[in-house]
């Protein structure tokens, strides 16, 4: 028996109060009306006749006390709301309510229009309202990020509103973590029994991993364990017409950044080949339209190169062949539009501080979207770099301090207060080792490097070694609290760099790093996943809000904030505390981009571990596991005992 | 509510009268005989012999042919004196009972003033109190009236004592009319035994109230005898009430049977009977006026 209402330690202090307050009344002495009688013998004589003894009518007054008492205990109980433990024959059974991206396909079974998950819905009520007495039920969502969405319930009502408050999301069903979710859930209890309530357009590879029954192969870790659970399959959608765009994406040309060219790949799920009109829409207005022809499960990709505009939002739309029809062009419309982000045209104002280097001025002068400011070493004021977005140092290091206040380039640091300790002197070293896979080294070789003096650094945990001559790194990068910094261990005029391709290439990737990389392909966040958002310097949490207009927080760690994102569309990212920084808030992307979930061809029966899974079945009639009601009843008949023997004179 | 002793009472009175003169043809000094046993010559009845009557007046013959003891009664012509006891105790304050009987009490006075019987009002109950003392005439019924007005309902009846001060302090024998509840818990037998061995001639005229005999009570109540100030907590229930309605009439018809074998002529009236109709049964049963 357990207690799902008031716990008893206040129940108990509370009978204690009030059997006090009842056994106080009950001693109080009855204030009796008088009346005058004329001859009181005659009264005596009768009453002599009917009374019993004293001990029945102080017993009799006990059985009233006794009554009362035991009505408030029951009351009392009432509010406890007392349930019986587990049956063992009452099922305990997890609703696994698909509400992953495919459930908003609207080939539900009923009227035009109905959703896989509203009919998954009404399906789950239909079993909720068929279930045992004994029963006790827990409904778990199947998207992305499966979670419970009530706890075990005996409850019909609480169970119907969980089912009620599901809500599809934009994302992909994560089935393994949901059977496990669920396998947790019922490990230990009686007649453990999972529905999936779904379209069952569900991951192969996860479920030729489910177990139903021993078997004679090795368990492996990746097996799902569902040995000794009843596991059912209540099938909904009837279509699996869907033809989708699984991939968008959009990069700005580095040299060019007015113009962009836009990716986009669109698969068929049908057995048939069909038509489907793509438009490409800017700032709400249509920049390009093209008909596809698609074979039967055909997938296309299509590149749109030069294209140029003003917006910055960019949206892809798969329509129906015509444009007047006004019908759908399939059953499911979520993965018929795909958003990107172009990134703003940004000059990034940069702070030279150097006595003269014509070799970096040149370098720097390449690249239009920069806005150099050149200062003398002696002019050097750290306040002031908080205002640019980047600082070339050349052979100057400010002294401890009076670090600049913004990314940093670093060309020759020396001393103590080199951001990256001196540990030494190399003479005439060769470059040995890259970091290939560093942005700082994008398009850029420096094989056979010559050059005749340089400093090795001695790096901190988390500081990348960019180039290094035998594991003694030469180039340097650290990031680190939101702050980005590279330090080349040499003087540009003791090496031939100045003279190669490299070198502009190496500053511009330095400063597009600086920049926040982002001025490369514009990969749109996939929903469904975590998302490690870039945040501007000193922001400790993000303010993301999202398509629906709900905003949510995400906290900052080195520099980037971990947020999942659930729906498809356009994010709006503000930092905390607020900037005045006009790159402070920021716009993303997301989309489903999953052509698992965009093949909504349901499944009329799901066969796993070998097995076909059957239809869920009603339970049995038996005693409600929760007391309250039968408790209130028996205080009922007990007031009414109460007041008959009270007014029969049996208990005064 | 008060007796109110006025000119259609009077009226009343005077009508009973009239009445009571069809029943009985008076004689020339006192216009009735009284009965006493034995020291008359005309037979007039036969009763039950009870413990305490005159051996001498038994009916030997009927005892021999009947096997019953028999006394035999004869009628002495003489001046009669006519003694009313009303009892004023505190219980026959309850339902008008007193008022009642104050009425009757003044009908009776006046029929046998009347017939100048020589007639005399004792209250009992309570503190001693005044009697009025033997009048004779039509003319002294106000000073009845008067007198009964001035009787106030208090203290507990104690018939016996009351009944015994009277036989002591009344030298001449005579018709005695108690008028009482009888409402007495340690009895009546003693008092009434007491004027008949004192050779009164006693009649009994109990006054109730169908309010005492099926109270209205029900639920939680404190009982207090108006006479005793005895307090009991009680918990009236239907039962308890039909059992003392049955209480109340066995008490009733044990005053009635203790009366009837004993020859004492009995009445019981209800508050609500009118009190000429109480009379003229008086009357017709005789004894009174006979």
């Amino acid at each position: 028996m357990t207690l799902a209402g008031a716990p008893l330690g206040l129940l108990a202090p509370a009978f204690a109060v009030l059997g006090a307050a009842v056994v106080a009344l009950y001693v109080l002495k009855l204030r009796r009306q008088r009346v005058e009688v004329p001859f009181a013998d005659l009264w005596q004589k009768i009453l002599r006749d009917t009374e019993t003894t004293a001990l029945w009518r102080k017993l009799r007054r006990l059985i009233s006390l006794l009554l009362q008492l035991a009505m408030l205990a029951l009351i009392l109980g009432a509010i406890g709301d007392p349930h019986l433990s587990a049956s063992s024959r009452g099922r305990t059974i997890v609703l696994l309510l698909d509400t992953s991206a495919s459930m908003q396909a609207t080939d539900g079974r009923g009227a035009a229009g109905t959703t896989r998950l509203a009919e998954a819905q009404e399906q789950a009520r239909r079993l909720i309202r068929g279930f045992g007495a004994e029963d006790v039920a827990m409904v778990l969502s199947l998207d992305g990020r499966p979670a419970p969405i009530s706890g075990f319930q005996s409850d019909d009502r609480e169970l119907l509103r969980a089912v009620d408050a599901a809500a599809a999301t934009d994302t992909p069903a994560d089935l393994e973590r949901a059977l496990r979710l669920a396998a947790d859930a019922l490990r230990g209890r009686t007649r453990p029994t999972l529905v999936l309530l779904g379209d069952g357009a569900w991951d192969d590879r996860v479920l030729a991993r489910v177990r139903l029954a021993d078997s004679t192969e090795k368990e492996k870790l990746s097996t799902i364990d569902l040995r000794g659970v009843d596991v059912r399959f209540a099938p909904v959608g009837k279509s699996g017409d869907n033809v989708g765009i699984t991939a968008f994406a959009v990069r700005r040309y580095r040299a060019n950044q007015t113009a962009y060219e836009v990716l986009v790949e669109v698969q068929s799920f049908r057995d048939h080949a069909s038509v489907a009109r793509l438009e490409l829409v800017q700032d709400g207005e249509v920049v390009n339209v093209e008909r596809l022809e698609l074979g039967a499960g055909e997938r296309v990709e299509r590149l749109y190169p030069n294209l140029a505009g003003e917006g910055t939002r960019l949206e892809a739309r798969l329509r129906p062949e015509s444009p007047t029809s006004k019908e759908p062009l399939d059953a499911f419309p979520v993965d018929d539009r795909a958003y990107a982000l172009l990134p703003p045209r940004h000059k990034l104002k940069v702070e030279l501080i150097t006595a003269g280097n014509l070799f970096l001025e040149g370098a720097l002068l390449l690249d239009e979207n920069l806005q150099v400011e050149k200062l003398a070493p002696g002019n050097y004021d750290a306040a002031a770099t908080a205002k640019y977005d980047a600082v070339v140092l050349d052979a100057f290091t400010p002294p401890k301090g009076s670090e600049p206040r913004t990314h940093a380039l670093y060309l020759d640091p020396r001393g103590p207060a080199s951001p990256f300790p001196v540990a030494g002197e190399l003479d005439a070293p060769l470059v040995t080792e890259v970091a290939a896979d560093h942005p700082l080294m994008r398009w850029v070789t420096l094989k056979d490097l010559n050059i005749s003096h340089a400093t090795r650094f001695a790096l901190a945990p988390g500081d990348v070694a960019v180039a290094a001559a035998l594991k003694q790194p030469i180039i340097a990068a650290r990031e680190r609290d939101g702050r980005k910094t590279v330090a080349l261990g040499f003087d540009l005029r003791r090496s031939d760099l100045p003279m190669r391709v490299a070198f502009p290439v190496l500053v511009v990737n330095a400063l597009d790093w600086f920049a926040g990389a982002d001025t490369g392909l514009l990969a749109t966040y996939a929903t469904g996943q975590p998302w490690r958002l870039p945040a501007p310097p000193g922001a400790s949490e993000l303010a993301v809000t999202a398509p629906d207009g709900k905003t949510q927080r995400a906290p900052v760690h080195d520099g980037r904030a971990s947020f999942y994102g659930s729906s498809a569309g356009y994010y709006q990212v503000s930092p905390l505390p607020p900037s005045d920084a006009p790159a402070a808030m920021r716009q993303f992307a997301a989309n489903l981009a999953s052509s698992s979930e965009s093949r909504i061809a349901p499944r009329a029966e799901l066969i796993v571990d070998g097995r076909k899974l059957p239809p869920p079945e009603p339970g049995r009639l038996g005693v409600r596991r929760s007391l309250w009601s039968y408790l209130i009843l028996v205080a009922l008949a007990i007031a009414l005992v109460e007041w008959w023997t009270y007014n029969r004179r049996v208990t005064v | 509510m008060r007796a109110q002793f006025d000119e259609s009472f009077l009226k009343k009175l005077e009508y009973l009268y009239v009445v009571s003169r069809k029943v009985f043809s008076g004689r020339m000094r006192a216009e009735r005989r009284t009965k006493k046993t034995g020291s008359g010559v005309e037979f007039a009845d036969h009763r039950n012999y009870t413990v305490g009557d005159d051996l001498r007046y038994l009916d030997w013959s009927v005892y021999g042919r009947l096997d019953k003891l028999l006394l035999r009664l004869f009628e002495e012509e003489e001046d009669l004196h006519i003694y009313i006891l009303i009892d004023a105790s505190a219980s026959m304050r309850a339902n008008d009972k007193l008022d009642y009987a104050q009425t009757v009490c003044a009908a009776l006075a006046y029929v046998g003033l009347a017939k100048l019987d020589r007639v005399s009002i004792v209250p009992f109950g309570g503190p001693s109190r005044d009697r009025l003392p033997p009048s004779r005439g039509k003319g002294n019924i106000f000073k009845v009236f008067r007198f009964l007005s001035e009787v106030a309902p208090e203290g507990r009846t104690e018939l016996s004592r009351a009944l015994e001060s009277f036989v002591h302090q009344t030298k001449r024998r005579g018709l005695a009319v108690v008028i009482s509840d009888f409402y007495d818990p340690a009895g009546y037998a003693d008092g009434l035994n007491l004027l008949r061995y004192h050779r009164f001639e006693p009649t009994v005229v109990q006054i109730w109230s169908e309010r005492e005999a099926r109270p209205k009570l029900r639920g939680d109540v404190e009982l207090v005898d108006v006479e005793t100030g005895e307090l009991r907590e009680v918990t009236i229930t239907e039962r308890a009430l039909s059992s003392y309605a049955k209480a109340h009439a066995a008490y009733c018809e044990q005053l009635a049977t203790f009366c009837a074998g004993r020859g004492i002529p009995y009445f019981r009236a209800d508050t609500t009977v009118p009190f000429d109709e109480l009379v003229l049964r008086i009357f017709r049963a005789g004894g009174f006026l006979s």
